[in-house]
């Protein structure tokens, strides 16, 4: 009974996220569900790709079908490949005008709060519905500072495409992983940036992708290059309503940064828990330059997320900063990666991982500090806290150093609540359920503070519910 | 013989590329000449009993082998969870399955090392082997610690300089209720010779398991423990040392599987590499359900000392339990400007200074071998390689 009354405040809280809207084949095409040579043709055919494009599909479906699944991560048993679909695109096309877009479309997007958000703090907005841009706008005067912000397809065929096609899965071969490969083979929608020399952005872009088709995959591509100088903060969001079968989101994010540039990727990820969310994302980072996540991770059933950073230019540094809260279903097996090539190069990776309900937390990383790589330093971080003895929390990190001339620190924690700090809590008037809530929020707070205003009250909202229900 | 086998896995797999999730070991056309290792003391109150079947030796592991096959039916493991692969082992060692394929291949009896309940010996029992050109040597113990008994066995193992052959060591251990068992390893073996070191053993409710160990020779050293603190308020502490040097080898596998209330494990693992040498490292707490109130903690401090080694670790902490309080941390790097620049100002050069602190890194773990004979011998071998 206690355990039902549990369940249903659960369901209600995810309710802000969890809407859905019928999707008929009056406004919405939908490729047939599998991966064979001739879905992705006619992918590819559907996006008027050029031939080098078409090509290269079709030699990375040639290498998922080769290639091995991992055999270390989370279970992927129940995704059945063979059921999901590639390609969903309402028959409408992207909008740059918010009034153009869909009225179901709109209004999911408003629920979201995503045209408010654009109103009030973002430079420019890219909503990716299923697996097409509905809309796209970039504030004028971040368009006169030479910033290009626009989809994908339109960068693969405009003034951009000799630097699309240079850049394009370079950094995450389809060779990687069999998810590379996958996406390598039907990746559509996502976002192309360019900031020019010397270009200070000053507040951020953000995408949002929303899978609302069930049975679907998504698999956008986002390439953001950001020249010499230049400085960036990119917010990424994304979400999808829950549904009785499987959906794969296999993303690809290649991310360059050149030579004293910074750029900012922020991420708060709450895919409904029927998502199997294998993502990649990695950076490059030139002399001086400054590459800094900013990563909550909520949703999804199954989650494979570990940003990598190659800080290949001297004095080049990464900052990782990430939080992952796994609740009932939820198995997400989430961290950070880094290679230090050149010299006094520095990386900083502090994680905060919270089970609860019988979630799996686990936190996978890898630090590499190649022979080259004098002078450099790396500080690891990660702390873990278990809500029950029905979930799991697991630490994984890896250090693989090849020079004497650097300085590795490692601190792992893990525990729970601690009794005192509730009872102190609960001395002072607070409900036990509200302190242990305050209690995660806090240890949360080196996250939740890298984040701008509006999405780190985004993510506490997040905590509290995922925590309410949780007595 | 050949030799192929899989060790020192990973309680819980991690990337492929990595190359960390255990070691393979191929070894062609050996042949081991020696089956035990020599008792070089046996204090009075010491039971040794010689050429054992395995079967029977290592009986007293069948309880606790069946209990913790019950408690794991449909645990969730870890992702990548390995434990499968090890299940039919009676005791979990750190090497794993491996070494006992090998143990059965070569036909190797047990030597089982036993003390009466409720007795404490104060003097050590100390095996030693010596191995000379083409000679090999593969051995298994099986030490015995009953209820309110205390015990402490030294193995030790050199060579001569121009040996060439195996050393392959099994030791497993019981330590049953309030009891403790102090267990000292020191390898000391010459630069061509490859050494197993294979450990697993089960402790009971308030017994201590205390390991001090020591690894300093051989081009390619394979270790490997496997403590399970099954007991309520049982303990383990473990102290570990090693040198690197010219391109020797390193392949270290500690697993410290916490299932009892309110249990305690404490590890320390402090080295040096210098030259090409290279070492992998997995240090791994698992807090079972159940193991409420337990705290683990793991330290490793590695000096490097020469800009073409190789250090690479895996600290896991694994948790299916919300009150515990698990740590890890880990110091790598080279000696700080600030305590050079300190030595020099006290005259003392960089390699002086250099040589004093691998030297104290050591001494610090040497000092816990409770025999002043083998000490003196660590010192000596120190001084021949440093």
């Amino acid at each position: 009974m206690f355990d039902d009354i549990k369940k249903s405040v659960a369901d209600i809280n995810q309710s802000m996220y969890d809407f859905k809207d019928e999707e008929t084949d009056k406004d919405f095409y939908r490729e047939e569900a599998g991966f064979t040579k001739e879905i992705v043709e006619k992918v590819s055919t559907e996006k008027n790709d050029p031939e080098w494009m078409r090509e290269f599909r079709l030699k990375c479906l040639d290498i998922y079908n080769n290639m091995e699944m991992p055999n270390w991560g989370p279970e992927t048993d129940d995704l059945d490949m063979d059921l999901i679909s590639s390609y969903v695109k309402s028959k409408t096309g992207m909008q740059g005008d918010w009034n153009d877009v869909p009225e179901d479309i709109k209004n999911t997007f408003e629920k979201l709060g995503i045209p408010q958000a654009e109103r009030e703090s973002l430079a420019g907005v890219g909503a990716q519905y299923d697996s097409e841009l509905v809309y796209h706008n970039v504030k004028d005067e971040v368009a006169a500072q030479g910033v290009v912000y626009t989809d994908f397809e339109s960068a693969l065929h405009g003034e951009y495409a000799d630097m699309v096609r240079e850049h394009f899965m370079k950094l995450v071969p389809p060779t990687d992983h069999k998810y590379a490969a996958l996406h390598g083979a039907v990746w559509s929608g996502g976002s192309f940036v360019y900031v020019p020399k010397g270009v200070k952005v000053e507040i951020p872009l953000q995408s949002y992708f929303r899978l609302n088709a069930a049975g679907a995959g998504q698999f956008e591509h986002t390439l953001i290059i950001v020249d010499e100088g230049a400085d960036l903060h990119f917010i990424e969001g994304c979400s999808a309503p829950k549904y009785n079968v499987a959906n794969l989101h296999a993303g690809c994010v290649e991310l360059f940064v050149g030579k004293n540039a910074r750029l900012r990727y922020s991420t708060i990820e709450n895919w409904s828990k029927n998502m199997y969310n294998l993502n990649t994302k990695r950076a490059l980072v030139e002399e001086g330059g400054v590459m800094e996540w900013v990563s909550g991770s909520f949703g999804s059933h199954t989650s494979y997320l570990y940003p990598m950073t190659i800080l290949q230019g001297d004095h080049s540094k990464m900052e990782y900063t990430g939080i992952t809260f796994a609740g009932k279903g939820q198995n997400l097996d989430t961290g950070a990666k880094v290679v230090h090539n050149g010299k006094y190069t520095s990386s900083v990776i502090s994680t905060k991982s919270i089970s609860k309900d019988g979630g799996i937390g686990t936190y996978r990383s890898s630090v590499t500090i190649n022979s080259g790589a004098k002078h450099s330093k790396a500080v690891i971080s990660c702390d873990s806290l278990m809500l029950d003895s029905k979930s799991r929390s697991d630490t994984i990190p890896g250090i693989d150093i090849r020079t004497n001339d650097a300085d590795v620190g490692h601190e792992a924690k893990i525990g729970r609540i601690s009794d005192d700090a509730v009872f102190y809590l609960m001395s002072r008037g607070i409900k036990e359920e509200d302190a242990r809530a305050m209690i995660v929020s806090g240890f949360a707070d080196p996250v939740s503070k890298e984040l701008p205003l509006e999405y780190a009250v985004e993510m506490n909202n997040l905590i509290k519910l995922e925590m309410s229900g949780n007595m | 013989m050949n030799i192929d086998m899989r060790v020192n896995e990973l309680p819980a797999r991690t990337y492929r590329w990595l190359q960390l999730n255990g070691e393979d070991v191929s070894e062609k056309d050996i042949s081991f000449s020696a089956f035990s290792l020599e008792a070089v003391k046996v204090p009075e109150g010491v039971s040794l009993l010689e050429n054992v079947d395995a079967d029977k030796a290592e009986s007293i592991f069948a309880p606790s082998h069946e209990a913790n096959l019950k408690a794991d039916e449909g645990l969730v493991g870890p992702n990548g969870d390995t434990a499968p692969n090890h299940a039919g082992q009676i005791v979990r060692t750190g090497m794993g399955t491996g070494v006992d394929s090998l143990l059965e291949s070569a036909g190797v009896k047990a030597t089982v090392i036993k003390i009466a309940e409720g007795t404490v010996v104060s003097e050590p029992v100390m095996f030693h082997d010596h191995l000379s050109k083409g000679k090999s040597t593969i051995s298994r113990q099986v030490i015995i610690v009953p209820d309110n008994s205390e015990l402490t066995v030294i193995m030790d193992y050199d060579s001569d300089a121009d040996a060439d052959g195996i050393e392959a060591v099994s030791t497993k251990f019981f330590v049953g209720k309030d009891a403790t068992l102090h267990l000292v390893k020191v390898q000391m073996l010459g630069q061509k010779v490859r050494h197993f070191d294979d450990l697993g053993g089960v402790v009971m409710e308030k017994g201590k398991f205390d390991l001090v160990e020591m690894e300093m020779g051989a081009s390619k050293s394979y270790v490997g423990a496997y403590v399970s603190l099954l007991g309520d308020e049982s303990q383990s502490l473990n102290n570990t040392g090693f040198l690197g040097t010219d391109e020797q080898f390193y392949d270290f596998n500690y697993v410290a599987e916490q299932r009892g209330k309110k249990t305690d494990s404490m590890a320390t693992f402090r080295g040096v590499l210098e030259e090409r040498a290279s070492k992998n490292w997995r240090g791994s707490l698992d807090f079972r359900e159940g193991s409420s109130g337990s705290v683990g903690d793991e330290q490793e401090d590695t000096l490097l000392l020469s800009p073409d080694v190789i250090n690479r670790s895996m600290p896991l902490i694994l948790c299916k339990e919300e009150n515990v309080d698990g740590r890890h941390g880990a110091t790598i790097g080279q000696l700080s400007d600030d305590m050079l620049f300190y030595m020099e100002a006290r005259g003392i050069d960089k390699e002086t200074a250099k040589k004093i602190m691998v030297r104290a890194r050591l001494d610090s773990v040497a000092r816990m071998i409770p025999d002043e004979d083998l000490k003196n011998k660590v010192a000596l071998f120190l001084d021949q390689i440093l």
